[in-house]
């Protein structure tokens, strides 16, 4: 009877189907992790994690390329789960799979049921699973609870949604050049709304002190700590960004755009997500235009579509990696369906609607692709059953030779640092989880995890830091002090050493040839 | 909903149901591709038919223009690499 009374009201179905969407992205993003090795990205975010649990100082001795929220929540989640890295994506993916229920809730108080519906299943069909345990996602999760805690409309809930979007500024610092726009233009547009109306006044004030006490807090430990130069100091690690590509702001938001509007047309069949970030766009300026020219006058869709604009520069430095698209700039989705329902002719609104889906549909990839990097084969189910009970990489399913290649690493490691007075060690690749492994038994004087040699960006941003790492390796060199983990084709590097020996391991698909660098001294 | 505004939708949903059944398709043949190359079995079966080639080219005796042929290959691939050896 329950079931019946439940289900027959179609607000309970909705919801019933949405949670289902959100668990099923909460489930299949946790089962995809576990085949999913990726040394570059998640090693890179999983060993911050770790420099954080081992007490080392964020931005003196941790690199911190966002934010230091991320990295915070990382660490105490590491920390829970007992050094799984696996369960960083776990929490990444509850975040994701959380924002896609509060989108639909969102929805809901701002449209209606149905197209609130809509409006989930197309997020889930274009982006279904987290795929890099990225800052984005979090700050995805704190945007849409936010959002969905202004709707509450009271004081409470006004003031902790200001606290989350002080926290969003500690996620990335750039959210707050976001929102420092958006309040901006508030006042110069809205000036006369926000006091006329005493409750919209009283609420923005609310949310403001709320928005400013992590930020306060945040600045409190930075200066206990001495460390406000060096945070200062990272805020220009964008402008070394640009500088390394040789672009300004502006030309790279253009170049972002027009790849944009040209793949949405050249691959329109092949993948017809970047059609609808278009017609996302264009929806925002239609809403905006309107908004000035005082014909819509709803301030939340007016503050939802200028933070899905804003948003939007979370993706130019890569405009084909879909997961930054989904992770912020599709509540442009809202606005696209609310002026679509504000149209008057019904089958209009249908056929739109109809076309939208249509294209989400399309937009699921079955195979490795812009929207799915690490789509696993059938190959990955089939051969790598076994999970390893090594600590740091339980719950894994990969190829055992990745997991040969670590534990032989890990016990070269071992003998060197027991049997020899050796201190230190070199990643001179961007295998993340070689850095993790190495410092088990050696310490790294390296202030980023990883290296690429030629590699212009990450040159500039050891220029940034004043690291020259190869001449402070050559010095480590001369005292002995060091072993040197480094690609094949790199060795010509180090190549003319006399007092150092090769030590090659073994050859596998994923990692390729990898060397390490012993003191010949050092017997193991 | 007239014929023609029916129309228009079924156009649209069978559009979409082609195009879908196509991504499917390709997504299978694209998957079942990169796992066979990535398998063992098609190690095997190149180490097999590697063999099976140097097999038949070590058999019967060799023409004069295949000789001179192989002569002049040799002459050419020495020569390209000759830094490198």
């Amino acid at each position: 009877m329950f079931f019946n009374n439940f289900f027959f009201k179609k607000k309970n179905l909705f919801l019933f189907i949405a949670s289902l969407l959100s668990f099923s992205s909460f489930y299949l993003t946790i089962n995809q992790s576990i085949y999913t090795f990726d040394t570059l990205h998640w090693g890179f975010i999983n060993q911050s994690a770790m420099d954080y649990v081992a007490n080392k100082t964020p931005y003196k001795d941790i690199f911190i390329q966002y934010g230091p929220l991320s990295v915070l929540i990382n660490s105490y989640i590491l920390k829970l789960s007992g050094n799984i890295f696996l369960s960083i994506m776990v929490l990444t993916s509850f975040f994701y799979a959380t924002s896609l229920l509060l989108i639909f809730l969102i929805s809901k108080k701002l449209i209606d049921d149905y197209n609130a519906f809509l409006i989930l299943l197309c997020l889930f069909l274009i982006h279904p699973l987290a795929v890099y345990p990225w800052y984005l996602y979090l700050g995805f999760f704190l945007i849409c609870l936010g959002i969905f805690l202004i709707l509450i409309n009271s004081k409470l809930s006004t003031f902790i949604s200001g606290i989350l979007f002080g926290l969003l500024c500690l996620n990335h610092e750039n959210y707050f050049y976001i929102l420092f726009s958006i309040f901006l233009i508030n006042l110069i547009i809205n000036f006369r709304i926000i006091l006329s109306k005493q409750k919209i006044f009283k609420l923005s004030l609310i949310f403001h002190v709320g928005f400013l006490i992590p930020l306060i807090l945040f600045y409190t430990y930075l200066n206990y700590y001495d460390l406000v130069n060096l945070w200062s100091n990272n805020l220009k690690l964008n402008k070394t960004y640009l500088d390394s590509r040789n672009i300004s702001l502006l030309s790279l938001s253009i170049d972002a755009f027009l790849f944009l509007l040209k793949t949405s047309m050249t691959n329109f069949f092949e993948k017809p997500y970047y059609f609808i970030f278009v017609l996302i766009i264009l929806s925002n300026l239609v809403f905006l235009i309107f908004f000035f020219l005082k014909k819509k006058n709803n301030l939340i869709i007016f503050n939802l579509t200028l933070l899905s604009c804003g948003l939007y520069f979370n993706t130019i430095h890569a405009p084909t990696n879909i997961f930054r698209y989904s992770t912020g700039f599709v509540l442009g989705l809202i606005t696209l369906f609310f002026l679509i329902n504000s149209l008057k002719s019904i089958y209009l609104k249908k056929l739109l609607k109809l076309t939208i889906i249509c294209l989400s549909i399309l937009s699921i990839q079955f195979y490795k692709s812009d929207t799915n990097p690490f789509y696993p084969s059938f190959q990955n189910y089939k051969l790598n059953k076994k999970t390893k009970e090594y600590n740091y990489f339980k719950y894994t399913k990969w190829s055992p030779k990745i997991y040969e290649h670590y534990e032989n690493l890990f016990d070269i490691s071992k003998k060197i640092s027991s049997n020899c007075k050796i201190q230190y060690f070199v990643n001179f690749t961007q295998d993340g989880f070689a850095f993790s492994v190495l410092s088990k038994n050696l310490e790294s004087y390296q202030y980023i995890s990883l290296y690429k040699f030629d590699y212009q960006i990450l040159e500039s941003i050891y220029k940034f830091y004043n690291v020259n790492l190869i001449s402070e390796t050559k010095k480590k060199i001369m005292d002995e002090d060091v072993i040197i983990y480094i690609n094949k084709n790199n060795l010509n590097i180090f190549n003319d050493e006399d007092k150092y020996e090769k030590i090659f391991l073994p050859y596998n698909y994923w990692l390729k040839n990898k060397v390490l660098l012993k003191p010949k001294s050092c017997s193991i | 909903m007239n014929f023609y505004q029916k129309c228009i939708i079924i156009f649209l949903l069978s559009l979409t149901i082609i195009f879908f059944s196509i991504n499917i398709f390709f997504s299978n043949l694209k998957n079942n591709v990169s796992s066979i190359l990535n398998s063992d079995q098609f190690n095997y079966y190149l180490e097999v038919k590697i063999n099976d080639i140097l097999e038949n080219l070590a058999e019967g005796e060799l023409s004069k223009e295949k000789e001179e042929y192989y002569k002049d290959l040799i002459k050419k691939i020495r020569d390209k690499y000759q830094n490198v050896f």
